[in-house]
């Protein structure tokens, strides 16, 4: 017992406090959120979001485009919104740092893909450095299986079994990941705010027909977990002052005719939320636009913020 | 339930608290059905097979000890025909029925059938053996409680991988049980984490490397490539099997049984026959006993010798797995064992030298129990041989974690590790968990290699 009682000691001296944080390698999930949370600055909306979004959203074309406001490009690769909630606690620990918080969405009905997102292992690794201890049953019980609900409460206890490959690989090279960490911590977040984005189209290219996917059995789990979260999140904001906006992405190069009814959408149910018309980007799900499957190109990153930044800057 | 998991650890707390609350005579009834449990984790099914064979042992030793010799020798054949009859269906059916359609030119899938190799058999099978063998020479008492014969078959911590142990240790420990002291309890909880350091941290580290090298040998093309592959899999199969033999070893201990040892660095040997008395010692003991000696040994003269030392190697080859490239590693380490015997004291060379021609000469072998196939195992040989130097698949992190565990095996107080005071096991515990939580390998639960046979 006390050899664990000092296991644990030793694993909250090394991960619990800010010193290693500050030399995660810089583009893994953990190091992403790490550079994240560290962006200064007097933004007053923030877009979250996966990849497409780090991808697709130019908070410096939308601060070009309404000077009166300043954007956040919040995305972190990879993540969900169960990353989003424990993001936005530590991006905005007094609430109230934002104007607006946007939160976009494959699409705004809770309809059930192939894999099952309670579940999603990699939220683990993205949130590892962030979690705290009163984080864990709560963390924890947010997964479904039993395994992986197993996996999630370690990680609370333990953070050096998520950051352990990160540890190795500090240790490996220790000198090269110091600078590589001062470098980000220096210049990171300009290089972010900077990106122009990927120059590559899909003109021309074969794209696969997405109406030729098959459809996943419709559980609700997927409705149930955007409730549980995004409600989360809406709560943490009630009464407030920031507006939650819901957004639906631009689903790719090439969409899918409009088939079935869906399942029901929790997103138009919430009540004080903002959700964008679901057609407002239509006009972008072309292959000009995107360089693959899922993400927008610089071009599509241009018009995708510069037609944000227009629809977020108005009022309400 | 895999050793290195942690719900390995809850069962085995667990069935540790229910053991020591009762009485011992209540106690073996715990360990029987946790035992049970433990196997029917895996399959439930097979449950029944192993029950099946526990009583046709535990009948025919019994009827064994009350009979005239002939008769006493029909009922050990017939023990013994039907343990190997069960082994010789599950393991080796297909395989004989696969190289018999091959022979005949006759479609492989019209004589193969969909067996399930229930996990530990060739274990068990090799320790019921063993006790037939025992009552019949008179060695060993039948026993005569159904329970405590069944807990020897089924004891959940040697199952599935062993160590084999011998009917004779594993009563004498149950009949003169005492409680694990306070030292042996100690020991036992070391050698558990000593187990987890070695399967989570090297074997799996190793494993990842041989994986890498074996999972397509034409990838990496190369005789760095191929030696540095057949390194990994030798460090990863010994911290591997030791791994698990320690848990096991640590886990009896806990409920006051004793297992044999099955390794003593065996990688420090200076011949292949020494090897062998240090590498998976039970079963080559096991193989001595009750396979070689009984072909007539040594005492025949040079040829003989030579013959029941390919016999004993090519079977033990077979053992581990029902493949023609396990045969070819048996034959092998047998081949081994016979020019090393032709040449002994002819050739004199130092120690370290000795030392280090042996490791080479058994990771050659390891590669035919590592490959894929035996045209895979044939490539990476004569990869091994090639002027293409290829690239050497260890890293540096790989050579200094297994630098670490040769330095920390050699440290004389891991031995007296029950004896340390408080501070220092306290301090030993906390850096193997430390070293478990931040340097285990890759993701997700590798199982042990020995579960497989």
């Amino acid at each position: 017992m006390a050899g664990f009682c000092m296991l644990f000691a030793l694993d909250a001296a090394l991960f619990r406090t800010p010193y290693y944080r500050r030399i995660l390698e810089p583009e893994s999930y953990a190091g992403q959120v790490e550079r994240l949370i560290g962006t200064g600055g007097n933004q007053s909306i923030a877009v979250l979001g996966d990849s497409r979004i780090a991808e697709g959203f130019s908070a410096r074309v939308a601060d070009g485009q309404q000077p009166g406001w300043r954007f956040l490009n919040a995305a972190v690769p990879g993540s969900t919104p169960r990353c989003w909630y424990y993001l936005l606690r530590d991006l905005d620990p007094q609430v109230g740092r934002f104007k607006k918080i946007v939160l976009p969405v494959d699409s705004y009905e809770d309809e059930d893909g192939p894999w099952e997102w309670a579940d999603r292992t990699l939220d683990v690794n993205i949130l590892a450095a962030r979690l705290r201890l009163e984080d864990t049953l709560s963390f924890a019980a947010s997964f479904h299986s039993a395994e992986a609900r197993w996996n999630a409460l370690l990680v609370c206890l333990l953070k050096g079994l998520a950051l352990r490959e990160d540890l190795q690989a500090f240790l490996a090279h220790p000198a090269s990941r110091l600078d590589k960490a001062a470098l980000y911590r220096a210049s990171g977040a300009e290089w972010t705010y900077n990106y122009d984005g990927n120059p590559k189209n899909l003109v021309g290219s074969t794209l696969p027909d997405p109406s030729r996917r098959q459809p996943s059995p419709q559980t609700g789990l997927y409705g149930a977990y955007r409730r549980a979260w995004f409600g989360r999140i809406l709560s943490r904001y009630k009464d407030s002052g920031t507006a939650i906006v819901f957004l639906r992405l631009p689903r790719g190069p090439v969409v899918p005719p409009v088939g079935h009814a869906g399942p029901g959408s929790s997103i138009r149910g919430f009540t004080g939320v903002t959700v964008l018309p679901e057609s407002l980007f239509n006009a972008l799900e072309a292959p000009e636009y995107f360089f693959d499957e899922l993400h927008l190109n610089a071009r599509g990153r241009q018009l995708f913020s510069t037609q944000l930044a227009g629809v977020l800057a108005g009022p309400g | 339930m895999l050793f290195q998991t942690p719900q390995f650890i809850l069962f085995l707390l667990l069935v540790l608290i229910l053991f020591h609350a009762v009485p011992f005579r209540l106690g073996r009834f715990v360990l029987l059905a946790a035992s049970y449990a433990f196997y029917m984790m895996w399959n439930a099914k097979f449950v029944l097979l192993l029950l099946l064979l526990t009583v046709v042992d535990f009948c025919a030793a019994l009827l064994m000890s009350g009979s005239v010799a002939r008769k006493r020798r029909t009922w050990l054949i017939m023990g013994l025909s039907a343990n190997l009859g069960f082994l010789g269906f599950f393991k080796y059916y297909n395989f004989f029925a696969a190289s018999l359609a091959s022979l005949t030119h006759v479609p492989e899938q019209s004589l193969l059938l969909q067996i399930v190799l229930p996990v530990g058999i060739s274990f068990h099978t090799f320790q019921s053996i063993s006790y037939l063998v025992d009552v019949y020479r008179g060695e060993q008492q039948p026993v005569r409680n159904f329970v405590d014969y069944a807990l020897y078959i089924a004891f959940f911590p040697q199952l599935v991988a062993g160590p084999i142990v011998r009917a004779r240790d594993f009563f004498h420990d149950l009949y003169h049980w005492r409680p694990p002291s306070a030292e042996v309890f100690s020991s036992g909880c070391f050698l558990i984490l000593q187990g987890m350091v070695k399967k989570l941290v090297l074997a799996d580290r190793f494993g990842a490397v041989a994986a890498l090298y074996f999972g397509d040998v034409t990838a990496h093309p190369g005789a760095l490539s191929a030696w540095s592959g057949a390194f990994a899999f030798a460090f990863q199969i010994y911290f591997d099997f030791s791994a698990y033999t320690d848990i096991a070893i640590g886990s009896a201990a806990l409920f006051g049984f004793h297992f044999p040892a099955n390794f003593r660095d065996p990688y420090f040997s200076t011949s292949v026959t020494e090897f062998w008395r240090r590498w998976h010692m039970s079963l080559s003991s096991w193989l001595r006993d009750y396979l070689y000696i009984p072909l007539g040994g040594n005492r025949h003269g040079s040829w003989a010798t030579y013959r029941n030392i390919m016999i004993t190697m090519l079977l033990g080859g077979l053992w581990h797995g029902a493949s023609w490239k396990f045969v070819v590693w048996g034959g092998y380490q047998g081949v081994l064992l016979c020019v090393e015997r032709l040449m002994a004291g002819r050739v004199t060379m130092p120690a370290f030298v000795r030392g280090l021609c042996t490791f080479a000469l058994i990771s050659v072998g390891w590669v035919f129990f590592r490959a894929n196939s035996l045209h895979d195992a044939t490539m990476a040989i004569t990869q091994m041989v090639s002027r293409n130097a290829g690239a050497w698949l260890l890293g540096p992190a790989d050579l200094l974690l297994l630098a670490s565990a040769v330095l920390a095996a050699r440290w004389p107080m891991l031995e007296r590790m029950a004896q340390a005071p408080s501070w220092t096991k306290l301090a030993v515990i906390v850096c193997g968990l430390v070293v478990i939580e931040l340097f285990a390998a890759g993701e997700g639960t590798v199982p042990f290699i020995y579960f497989q046979f």
